[in-house]
């Protein structure tokens, strides 16, 4: 038995990846039309579409690309990619926004241990918030920064609206965008928890369509 | 005698006035633990088991066990 696999409630300072996964996401059967999937997928606005089984299981996962190419009434079945990588909701949210900006990926589908599908986790969906600066600048700061130890090792991630740049002076990052914040992962070893954000005022810059999907 | 539940009856039994008890350090305790749950440490059990009312059901779970 797996409590918090299976995506139920449960109290205590832990931050889980079920606790930002998007649940409202664009779903799909195999055999449903993949024009009608790409309908689904511009309604919802992000993506991909993920097509289910009767079970509500995770089949694969349809994009936009695909689903565009898919030639007239051609099934969503024939334009998903099949066995997408899945995390479970209780993994630690930092740690998986970690392992993702080290795999570039900014978004991941998230099921129970039966594989039934819950949403999907988008990296930049976790609240960095780095306490001084939130109360400093309140909900439009700039840049929002988080610092998180797992099994000894400290790791971070700052945040930043599209746009901003900057980052602290010999600190290896990693940039990666999403429809909400940019995020610059900081890869470990890390030894502080506290560091000073320098983020400029974002300016107002078009987010790539192919990562909007 | 200790019976093994599963998530279904743990629930059923929690609505019914079951009392859920976590033995896990209070650091994991406080990092997560199941809705109502009460914290009772291994180590401390025998010292807080009087804490229990013992006209009902207790639940025992530890890390393999959510």
């Amino acid at each position: 038995m797996d409590w918090l696999a299976a995506d139920l409630p449960f109290e205590g300072t832990a931050r889980f990846v079920g606790m930002f996964t998007r649940r409202d996401v664009a779903t799909a059967g195999e055999h449903m039309p993949a024009s009608e999937a790409l309908r689904l997928l511009e309604a919802q606005g992000f993506g991909p579409v993920l097509v289910l089984n009767e079970a509500g299981v995770v089949m694969g996962a349809a994009y936009r690309d695909r689903l565009e190419a898919a030639a007239g009434q051609a099934d969503v079945g024939t334009a998903m990619r099949f066995g997408v990588s899945t995390v479970r909701p209780s993994e630690d949210a930092a740690a998986l926004v970690h392992r993702m900006g080290d795999r570039g990926i900014t978004r991941v589908v998230v099921t129970r241990s039966d594989g039934t599908l819950i949403g999907l986790f988008f990296a930049a969906d976790v609240n960095l918030c780095c306490p001084s600066a939130g109360a400093r600048r309140g909900h439009d700061a700039v840049a929002r920064f988080r610092i998180d130890f797992v099994e000894g090792r400290g790791f971070g991630q700052l945040a930043a609206r599209p746009g901003a740049v900057g980052g602290r002076a010999g600190m290896r990052t990693r940039s990666t965008v999403s429809a909400g914040w940019e995020s610059m992962v900081i890869v470990p070893p890390w030894r502080s928890t506290t560091m000073r954000c320098a983020m400029s005022r974002p300016r107002p810059v078009p987010l790539p369509t192919s990562l909007v999907v | 005698m200790p019976t093994e539940i599963g998530r279904d009856e743990l629930r059923t039994l929690t609505e019914q006035g079951a009392q859920l008890v976590e033995v896990l350090p209070a650091g994991d305790y406080d990092w997560a633990h199941l809705p109502g749950a009460v914290n009772h440490p291994l180590k401390e059990l025998d010292a807080r088991a009087g804490q229990l009312d013992r006209s009902r059901p207790v639940i025992v779970y530890c890390h393999d066990w959510y």
